[in-house]
């Protein structure tokens, strides 16, 4: 289950507080925090996998280390919430735009729109969590204990298409590691007790 | 990250009996500092006097558990690091002394009364469950022979512009904290494995309370050692980081 990591960087901690609640009530979005300190936001940005960050729009304009981040970052996604009537330069670009007057099932539906549509979502209903046969070969070949050089050399394909494989399962199953994988390959009989030496 | 509790703060005045019965969860903390049960009406101060523990230090490491959301960096960063690490070394040890043989009984016990059909999701699970005992065992090790020196003899020399003494130190541990930081990450995942797999493919019927039990003790666990990674990546880490900017100015 892969949750898009956001930072929540607004000036007010009554701002910051109320959309972490607000964001807490979604699966598939986790605030790795709210802050109205850079520092706190660089902290979290230098040790982190980071998909998105929620800026206000005073603080986008008036922080100069947040705005040149923005300017020298080119991967890093953006959304923002208006906490002042300045409209900011239209070049500017964010995934989405909240205002501090929107109801709450506003800011949820513009959120789950986001979640739902987001490119590096992985995050699947129980309707589609059983894996295809091909999902299957290549997780018995992870049970097995295969690296993902190993598994693309035996079954002619890329590494890169192992490794979107291996994410479509862990989301599918809930499961992360190659353990964890191996239980439960060992458990639907995808593999024998005898083919494995990492769980003895 | 779980949804904004309402948590009490916790100050000096606070009356120590008051701290353990709102949050439970703060018993293994406070055994943790080798504080003992009855107390009476003692506050948190007079408690930590008497057990000579500072009473500054305990709030803050007490306040960031209640507190999922509690970004202790600021008020910790007054604390000297060796403070910080004995309080890392005392939960290493309450996990593999207390927690771990805990839950492995439960599992045995699990395993010894299972009927066959489940005989061999549980034996499973127990292997698995080994086989991560063993790994935070290897990452404690290390942590606790490596990383933890490494950071103390850092913390005494980055101040001391001597060139030998930091030429001495690169010299002595050829790594940085980075490098550390980076594999920080697949021992929780394991131990989320390991409760979602009992979740989804164990059928107790019979012995439904043990592995109620098994589950209420991961999550204990779990939870704690998030604390305990939360400790490491957001004060420990980020100081060392500066700490190794300022020796290689030399």
């Amino acid at each position: 289950m892969q949750n898009i990591q956001i930072v929540i960087f607004t000036e007010s901690f009554i701002i910051n507080r109320g959309l972490q609640l607000i964001f807490n009530k979604l699966r598939g979005i986790n605030v790795l925090v709210a802050s109205d300190d850079w520092h706190d936001i660089e902290t979290i940005i230098n040790t982190n996998e980071l998909d998105l960050i929620l800026v206000s729009n005073y603080q986008f304009e008036h922080d100069i280390s947040a705005n040149t981040f923005y300017k020298t970052n080119k991967t890093m996604r953006w959304a923002l919430v208006q906490t002042n009537k300045k409209e900011l330069n239209k070049l500017y670009n964010f995934e989405f735009n909240l205002k501090l007057q929107d109801k709450e099932e506003t800011i949820l539906k513009i959120l789950s729109n986001f979640i739902e549509h987001d490119k590096n979502n992985t995050i699947t209903s129980s309707s589609e969590s059983t894996l295809s046969k091909r999902e299957k070969d290549i997780l018995k070949e992870v049970a097995l204990g295969l690296t993902n050089h190993e598994i693309a050399e035996k079954l002619f394909i890329s590494q890169h298409t192992v490794i979107a494989h291996r994410k479509k399962i862990t989301s599918k199953l809930g499961i992360k590691t190659i353990s964890g994988l191996t239980v439960y390959a060992l458990l639907n009989e995808l593999i024998e007790m005898g083919d494995v030496d990492q769980l003895k | 990250m779980a949804a904004i509790n309402i948590t009490m703060i916790i100050n000096s005045n606070t009356k120590m009996a008051e701290v353990i019965i709102q949050n439970h969860h703060l018993l293994s903390l406070i055994n943790r500092f080798g504080i003992e049960l009855g107390f009476g009406e003692q506050s948190v101060s007079e408690v930590c006097n008497f057990y000579n523990i500072p009473t500054n230090f305990f709030l803050e490491i007490v306040n960031a558990f209640n507190d999922p959301d509690f970004f202790p960096k600021k008020n910790l960063d007054a604390f000297p690091l060796e403070l910080i690490i004995d309080y890392l070394f005392k939960a290493h040890k309450y996990y593999l002394k207390v927690k771990v043989p805990e839950i492995k009984k439960l599992i045995t016990d699990l395993a010894r009364q299972s009927n066959k059909n489940t005989q061999k999701a549980i034996l499973l699970i127990q292997t698995f469950f080994e086989e991560y005992a063993q790994q935070l065992k290897l990452h404690i090790k290390n942590e606790e022979e490596v990383i933890y020196p490494y950071i103390l003899e850092l913390e005494k020399i980055y101040t001391s512009k001597n060139q030998e003494v930091i030429k001495a130190f690169k010299e002595k541990y050829n790594f940085t904290i980075e490098e550390y930081a980076r594999n920080h990450e697949s021992i929780e995942e394991k131990l989320y494995d390991i409760k979602s797999l009992i979740i989804k493919y164990i059928k107790p019927k019979d012995n439904y309370i043990i592995c109620f039990k098994i589950l209420g003790q991961l999550a204990h666990l779990e939870d704690d050692i998030n604390d305990h990674s939360d400790m490491e990546n957001k004060v420990l880490i980020p100081r060392v980081k500066a700490m190794e900017k300022a020796i290689n100015k030399y």
